[in-house]
């Protein structure tokens, strides 16, 4: 057993620090960009992703001809880990990087792979992912956006719903039933869309916490091309649903050095907080919580050099990836909890003049919604029931 | 960077489990507790087959496997309430094989059992080469011929070996909440100590290694608790069909299920860091044993509500697990005592950072 890094990659995370001490601007040290996002907002993140993948520190572990650095797993780690580390910007690109790159790299004929691969790193394209459907949210399978062959293309129906980025999107990567007479419910097929296309329309959907980063869209008599579908026609569940799991496991990992970044700008508040005639940061009650935290964002952490180290050993990543899911997103609403009760009266105003710059109550509107997208905590629990622990459906 | 275990550290896993599996079923364990002086723990086949070397010098015939070897050992013998100090004769062993490699070897053969109180002995007071002062519990002290202690010796912590048979060492038996480990109470009235007993300086990284120790334990008790529940979920029916089925009790063994891994996690991590000396490896074993001592006790628990009224019964054996759960959450520090000194740590790291 041995979780340590080599020289090699040490010297990676130091020279990629330097860069981000050089590079991101001040206002998002530390404070994870709350400011600036209210003000800069999808624009500026866009740019900073571009700026990321000219310095070299996009898709690492992608293959050169696609975009990527050609380089390991481990270096994808280190760049999330760091930037998450930093406060930088989210990633912006996340649909293209996570499920549509991916699933074209296993699935695409070489000739997606060849004009679409390469444009994902490079910003060039965004992407959105048009899965969930207002009546097939946690059940995927309920599908029921149609495509229909009709001459040498598709015509596409259908509504998508809770999809970010859409506005911004170049792509969607689009789940659809092809075939209305089929009796198994997951006869479908994934297709790629230009949302440039006629008949698509974006709405955008205000969110509980005042942003709109989420859409609907909506497809009416959309024509797309023949050769639009990505892997085989009517196998677009194995393909949407398997070839997504491992880069998802990876991917998402910026998130842990991210919420410790929150958390330690919560704790750093708490220390220079008064509260009953003392520091908020020496209350035995605070302390409790925030060690109940921080252990379980080193455990989080430990979990992830794990799947790393089992992806790079060629090892797949199946119903394990809910014991994570379960992990981070208790963690994170006891984070958004703790930025609450540090914020204590100030807690009634949702403005940047608060401690925090107004990040503690995003943080705690976010965290709400970890537990929901992507399969709900209760589907999560299912998962890991059913097919971990074997207990009968 | 490779997370699984060699095939050094997996015999060891292996080999543990099955003699384990063949020595110490909950039947012959219940024996032990209803008679202890008739029926002792059966420690030869232990000692025959070396284990307890896991973490001891090659000099002391060891395997030197460090606390990623010995934590194989410390989870299948919590996963079959071994009712011997498995854990304290392994740290004991790697401990006394420098200074005492002749001891080790007997503590290794399974020959002499060597403990560790639960908690600190900093109440004991050292006048004139002479030990004074109560460890209020010591795990096996009983049957346990050596116990070593922290105490100052010439103005610096240092530990030091006792003979529990030594003139001024009084022991009384308690009622420990855990009957697989029973516990005495002992004081020492002037129990003279030689210059041979001064094992050296007490470094923090023996207690780190009772922390991961800890929580290996708790770790293998808790699993074989929820394995315990979900075997009883799949057959016993209630309204015509398994209670496996109803998904109020599948979420309570999947929350179950996903604490042992962050613990399982947790420990291998400390275990790693103590071996490879992370200059984090303090912070690992206190998160360890911190996380353990409240999440592993909360698996339990959910065992014990999926189990309805039988697992509330003494009959049967969920409460043993339980029992060698709450005592190991309620000795070494209680999760309370490990999150304070993970602030602790936290308020150095983070004033540090803004400097």
């Amino acid at each position: 057993m041995d979780f340590a890094f080599t020289e090699e990659q040490r010297a990676f995370r130091e020279e990629l620090r330097t860069w981000l001490r050089q590079n991101l601007p001040d206002s998002w040290k530390q404070t994870g960009g709350a400011r600036v996002e209210e003000t800069a907002g999808h624009e500026y993140r866009r740019e900073w992703e571009r700026k990321l993948y000219e310095a070299g520190y996009a898709a690492m572990h992608w293959p050169k001809e696609y975009g990527g650095q050609g380089l390991t797993v481990y270096h994808s780690l280190i760049v999330s880990e760091e930037l998450g580390r930093a406060g930088a910007p989210e990633p912006f690109n996340t649909s293209g990087l996570e499920t549509a790159g991916p699933l074209l790299m296993a699935n695409g004929s070489d000739e997606q792979k060849r004009a679409l691969l390469p444009r994902i790193p490079a910003v060039q394209d965004i992407w959105c992912q048009g899965f969930t459907e207002p009546e097939a949210g946690s059940d995927l399978a309920a599908v029921r956006t149609s495509a229909r062959r009709q001459g040498d293309g598709w015509l596409v129906n259908g509504r998508k719903i809770w999809t970010s980025h859409a506005r911004e999107a170049d792509w969607c990567i689009l789940l659809a039933r092809s075939d209305p007479e089929a009796k198994t419910a997951r006869a479908m097929t994934v297709f790629a869309v230009p949302m440039s296309t006629k008949g698509v329309t974006v709405r955008p959907l205000a969110q509980l916490n005042g942003k709109t980063d989420f859409n609907e869209v909506l497809f009416e008599d959309v024509i797309i091309p023949g050769e639009s579908n990505i892997g085989p026609v009517n196998d677009g569940w194995r393909v949407a649903t398997l070839s997504v799991a491992r880069e998802r496991a990876l991917i998402r990992l910026y998130r842990q050095a991210l919420f410790q970044n929150e958390f330690e700008h919560i704790y750093r508040v708490a220390m220079a907080t008064q509260r009953r005639g003392r520091s908020l940061s020496d209350d035995s009650h605070f302390r409790q919580q925030a060690a109940d935290i921080y252990a379980m964002l080193r455990i989080f952490r430990a979990q992830n050099l794990r799947v790393i180290s089992r992806v790079d050993a060629g090892e797949t990543i199946g119903s394990e990836a809910s014991f994570l899911r379960l992990l981070w997103t208790e963690m994170r609403q006891k984070i958004g909890h703790l930025g609450l009760e540090v914020l204590g009266s100030e807690a009634a105003f949702d403005g940047a003049e608060t401690p925090g710059n107004g990040r503690f109550q995003n943080t705690y509107f976010v965290s709400r919604a970890d537990t929901i997208f992507a399969g709900t905590s209760q589907i999560q629990r299912n998962i890991i029931a059913e097919r971990v622990l074997g207990l009968p459906r | 960077m490779d997370h699984s275990l060699t095939q050094e550290e997996q015999l060891v896993a292996d080999t543990a489990a099955r003699l384990f599996a063949d020595n110490f079923s909950t039947e012959r364990l219940r024996a032990f507790i209803a008679d202890p002086a008739r029926f002792p723990p059966d420690a030869a086949a232990l000692g025959e087959s070396g284990l307890l070397g896991v973490a001891a010098p090659y000099a002391a015939d060891g395997a030197d496997m460090g606390a990623v070897g010995a934590m194989q050992i410390a989870v299948a013998a919590g996963n079959r309430l071994v009712p011997y100090p498995v854990s304290d004769c392994m740290i004991a062993a790697a401990l006394l094989g420098e200074a005492r490699p002749d001891l080790a070897r007997e503590v290794i053969a399974g020959r002499c059992q060597v403990v560790f109180p639960a908690d600190s002995t900093s109440a004991l007071r050292s006048n004139g080469g002479k030990l004074y002062g109560p460890i209020d519990n010591l795990p096996w002290g009983l049957s346990a011929q050596w116990t070593i202690v922290e105490a100052e010796i010439d103005g610096a912590a240092a530990h030091v070996l006792v003979s529990l048979e030594a003139a001024g060492v009084s022991r009384t038996a308690r009622k420990s909440i855990d009957p697989g480990c029973p516990a005495a109470g002992v004081v020492f009235d002037g129990v003279a100590v030689s210059h041979d007993d001064v094992l050296g300086a007490a470094e923090p990284k023996w207690r780190r290694l009772r922390l991961i120790m800890a929580s290996a334990e708790m770790l293998g008790a808790s699993r074989a608790a929820l394995d315990l529940a979900v075997d009883y979920m799949k057959v016993r029916k209630q309204f015509g069909q398994e209670i496996g089925k109803f998904q109020a009790l599948k979420h309570l063994a999947a929350d179950a299920a996903v604490w042992v891994e962050n613990v399982r996690v947790a420990t291998e991590h400390a275990a790693w860091a103590h071996d490879a000396g992370d200059h984090e490896a303090t912070m690992y074993a206190t998160i360890a044993k911190g996380y353990a001592s409240d999440y592993a006790r909360r698996v339990v628990e959910h065992s014990l509500q999926a189990h309805g009224a039988i697992g509330f019964t003494w009959e049967y054996d969920l409460h043993l697990y339980l029992r060698r759960v709450l005592r190991l959450s309620a000795s070494s520090g209680t999760a309370n005592d490990h999150r304070e000194s993970i602030a602790a740590m936290l308020d150095g790291i983070l004033s540090e950072a803004e400097a």
